[in-house]
């Protein structure tokens, strides 16, 4: 997998607790298990750019280093520049918009419009593209989230509790097809659960 | 033969004063979204939507002060462009505009707040500049609410009275000032 590290040291205050979270990742996968409130999501959203820890880095190296938030030197990278799709608890899929035009927004970053066709094909999403969210399945909206991020061509990937709003039968399809897509993805995954089960 | 002009007059004044308030109104709405700062937001949000709980009188008095010859504004543009404010067509607009932005100012923060901050922290993830993720998702999305406050808003811009008819009054005296404007009103009260 060659010169990758993902390296995340962060400190933040938060009513209830004082947050503080270091690792430096290696191997592509890894999985946070913790109860509800435990400052998880906050985790994922300062790796993400969404929220800015108080104090603290976050880097990633892919051959080259670079730095996505250093509290010393004032570095604070926006989401925008920081390429980590991040797939949200209800997918936060743009409802006024198709399945095809979502996985657009995606693969707006390289002009060709074959991105598009090509993640629809990967996702079995073929015959959903003029449909709007609100019509799909959860496990169909979940792969369109992922198609869309997909497209984007993240370097890391970052699951805030992708299965916490499925019945049981459903979480365990949905898990087999997360695995599945994210087995071709070569950069880091980090999943956040608090069911022991799904790591 | 009825005299259609005032009808012409309103609508004129209306549609253009619509036209700023709608822009002027999401831009504020907007801002103030993004204000994290909960007393400025209570103190911001106190004062844009000043003009709906005040007499409409009032505001049109006050409106006549600033934008009189001698008023803050008014002094400038009459020192600067030498163009009168005050007692025009514009100042009817004007008017048209103060009154009816805190309907479109409450309706446009109202529908921005029930959009899903995740949609938009979505957008910033899939590098969407800010720019699209305001027109494409949070203006998107808050369409219908915009629309209805924008709605309200003309309604309000074309029925406004009190405020408005005060901005045409030109060189009275303040007696005669009242006594025309009480006239004004008892005219279009017979009308009715």
């Amino acid at each position: 997998m060659g010169n990758k590290l993902l390296k995340v040291n962060i400190q933040k205050k938060l009513k209830e607790f004082d947050l503080d979270v270091g690792f430096e990742l290696k191997k592509k996968h890894l999985g946070i298990l913790g109860p509800s409130g435990c400052g998880k999501s906050m985790t994922l959203k300062s790796i993400a750019g969404i929220e800015t820890p108080d104090e603290g880095i976050v880097s990633l190296t892919i051959n080259e280093k670079t730095v996505y938030f250093d509290s010393d030197k004032k570095i604070n990278l926006k989401p925008q520049k920081r390429n980590v799709g991040y797939l949200f608890q209800n997918y936060a899929l743009f409802p006024n918009m198709t399945v095809e035009e979502n996985i657009a927004i995606g693969a707006s970053k390289n002009k060709d419009g074959k991105k598009v066709s090509e993640m629809i094909k990967r996702f079995h999403l073929e015959g959903l593209e003029k449909r709007y969210p609100r019509q799909l399945s959860g496990g169909q909206q979940q792969r369109v989230a992922l198609a869309r991020i997909m497209a984007y061509g993240p370097d890391v990937i970052l699951l805030d509790e992708p299965f916490s709003a499925m019945d049981t039968f459903l979480k365990e399809q949905l898990r087999i097809e997360l695995s599945n897509s994210l087995k071709d993805f070569d950069g880091f995954t980090i999943m956040v659960t608090h069911d022991r089960e799904y790591l | 033969m009825m005299d259609w002009s005032p009808v012409f007059i309103s609508m004129k004044t209306a549609s253009l004063s619509i036209f700023i308030t709608f822009f002027v109104g999401l831009f504020v709405a907007w801002l103030l979204v993004k204000i994290k700062n909960d007393t400025l937001k209570i103190v911001l949000d106190g004062i844009f939507t000043l003009p709906i709980v005040l007499p409409p009188t009032v505001v049109g008095f006050f409106l006549l002060y600033i934008f009189g010859v001698r008023g803050p504004i008014g002094k400038f543009f009459i020192d600067f462009f030498t163009v009168k404010i005050a007692f025009s067509w514009h100042a009817t607009v004007i008017a048209a505009v103060v009154m009816s932005f805190p309907l479109m100012y409450r309706s446009a923060r109202g529908a921005f707040e029930q959009v899903d901050s995740n949609l938009l922290d979505a957008g910033r993830t899939l590098g969407m500049s800010e720019w699209k993720i305001f027109w494409k998702v949070l203006f998107a999305n808050a369409l219908p609410g915009i629309i209805s406050g924008g709605i309200l808003a003309y309604a309000r811009g074309l029925g406004e009275f009190g405020a408005v008819t005060l901005q045409d009054k030109q060189g009275l005296s303040l007696w005669q000032f009242i006594q025309k404007w009480l006239q004004e009103i008892w005219g279009t009260l017979l009308i009715m």
